[in-house]
């Protein structure tokens, strides 16, 4: 049976839309209809209201649900004297295996000071860092993940969202090329025809993560994408769960 | 399965890889077990609605897997739409018309007295949908690219309109062609991809893990648009 990991998940309701069958259960229950073995997630309250409370909802999900849901602690940067201490006091915890970053609801620019603790951190902890990434977005763009990488070039990153709107994606292999360090996950509301075929004949192969970003998206969209692309077998088996045990290091 | 929004053509701005050539929409329909589609082209959406779509009904007159997409404007004529057209597009905001009877009212009429299923970017213009509905019990509209953030518009109108359905192709609400299944029945929803705008995987990947019953399926898949189609007068 194919091995699928999905690295981009959240836990939980969002104020801003509808987004159903959002707990850690129903979650659980999706993954084995789809056959995916593992998904790594983040809680929303943790980038849209209350982190810590998102991070303990986290905390209790992935207790409940071990060897399935692993959890990404969440750092607000707004809160940035507290950040050492949230993540000593989550990572003491089982099942927390790298950290989430979302510059756009925190409001706040991934090159900021007050990123620079939970940057560190991961940096310490060797922990792969995913971010919410969006070109048009200055506080989480490319030009904010460069300034990043050159200051902390020792990071892991998970880049989410190829980019974001239209053709952005289409700026990936360069910022590959600059930074060979860099991960990108596959959670995309929109992703144009040949995306995948694109990034994997730029030489991406080895950076490409499966993430769905469920239940913000149905991954049924998102695996289709990946399960259906015209790639060899073998670059499909990387992308589903391959680089995502070397990343994390399972 | 049988994709009901296809875009051909050679787009001015494009924003992924073009169909230039019918042959290469087979060529991916064929990878994916689709077996028909509707199409539309990028001439009529771009440059002219008359001209672009007589060069489509042309240019695909070889290929009986694909089937020609009118784009249709106010003032459209009965003589304009020929009997082996079946679906027709409308993009009220690309194309600078208001939705509101005062200014597509004729269009609406025209489409309605003919129950020509309407392909129709709203442009999350929710109000104004809403009156068209309204107006036009019996005109078989198709919402295309309804996104993920839309629902508590989209359900409120599928409940009271029942001539409203849907394209899936940026309907990928965790769960939610499962959900709008259960609430209002799977004949709401038709299959569509919105390539090449969108990758075709995306919806097709949409239907296959949405977990519906094999009725379900069929009628998202291939047997709504057949009605729809077999309806026009």
């Amino acid at each position: 049976m194919k091995r699928i990991i999905d690295v981009h998940g959240h836990l939980g309701e969002y104020a801003l839309f509808h987004n159903p069958k959002n707990s850690a259960d129903d979650l659980v229950r999706r993954l084995d209809s789809m056959g995916i073995e593992r998904l790594i997630l983040s809680s929303n309250p943790a980038f849209a209201s209350d982190y810590k409370f998102g991070n303990d909802l986290t905390a209790d999900a992935v207790k409940r649900h071990t060897g399935r849901l692993f959890g990404y602690v969440v750092a607000n940067p707004n809160y940035s004297d507290e950040t050492e201490e949230e993540f000593n006091r989550c990572l003491t915890l089982p099942g927390f295996v790298g950290v989430k970053l979302h510059p756009s609801t925190h409001n706040y620019p991934l090159d900021g000071e007050g990123y620079r603790p939970a940057l560190q951190f991961a940096i310490r902890r060797n922990l792969p860092v995913l971010i919410h990434f969006w070109f048009t977005d200055s506080r989480c763009g490319e030009a904010a993940v460069r300034k990043v990488m050159k200051n902390f070039p020792a990071l892991r990153l998970i880049l989410a969202h190829f980019g974001g709107p239209d053709n952005a994606f289409k700026a990936l292999p360069q910022l590959y090329r600059d930074f060979p360090t860099l991960n990108f996950d596959t959670a995309c509301s929109r992703s144009p025809k040949g995306i995948i075929e694109f990034l994997v004949k730029e030489g991406l192969e080895n950076a490409l993560l499966y993430g769905s970003d469920m239940p913000f998206y149905d991954p049924g969209s998102q695996l289709g994408k990946v399960e259906f692309s015209s790639i060899s077998e073998e670059v499909r088996l990387k992308i589903l769960s391959e680089n995502a045990v070397k990343l994390f290091n399972w | 399965m049988i994709d009901s929004f296809v875009t051909i053509g050679r787009a001015a701005a494009p924003e992924s890889v073009p169909y230039l050539a019918p042959e290469e929409l087979l060529s991916d329909m064929t990878r994916l077990g689709i077996t028909e589609a509707y199409c539309s082209d990028y001439k009529a959406l771009e440059y002219s609605a008359g001209e672009g779509n007589r060069l489509l009904r042309q240019n695909l007159k070889p290929f009986g897997r694909l089937h020609p997409v009118y784009v249709v404007l106010p003032g459209i004529s009965d003589s304009s739409i020929p009997d082996n057209v079946k679906i027709v597009r409308a993009e009220p905001l690309r194309h600078g018309y208001s939705m509101a009877e005062w200014c597509s009212g004729d269009l609406w009429h025209f489409l309605e007295s003919r129950r020509i299923p309407l392909l129709l970017d709203a442009g999350e213009q929710w109000d104004a949908l809403h009156t068209m509905l309204t107006a036009h019990q019996e005109l078989p509209v198709i919402l295309t690219r309804v996104g993920y953030r839309c629902s508590r518009m989209l359900y409120p109108l599928l409940k009271i309109h029942k001539n409203l359905h849907f394209e899936i192709s940026s309907f990928i609400v965790n769960e939610g062609v499962k959900e709008v299944s259960s609430l209002f029945g799977a004949e709401r929803m038709i299959f569509g991809t919105d390539a090449p705008r969108t990758a075709p995987e995306s919806a097709v990947g949409t239907l296959k893990y949405a977990g519906l019953t094999d009725e379900e399926y069929s009628l998202i898949a291939f047997k709504n648009i057949q009605q729809l189609t077999g309806g026009v007068k």
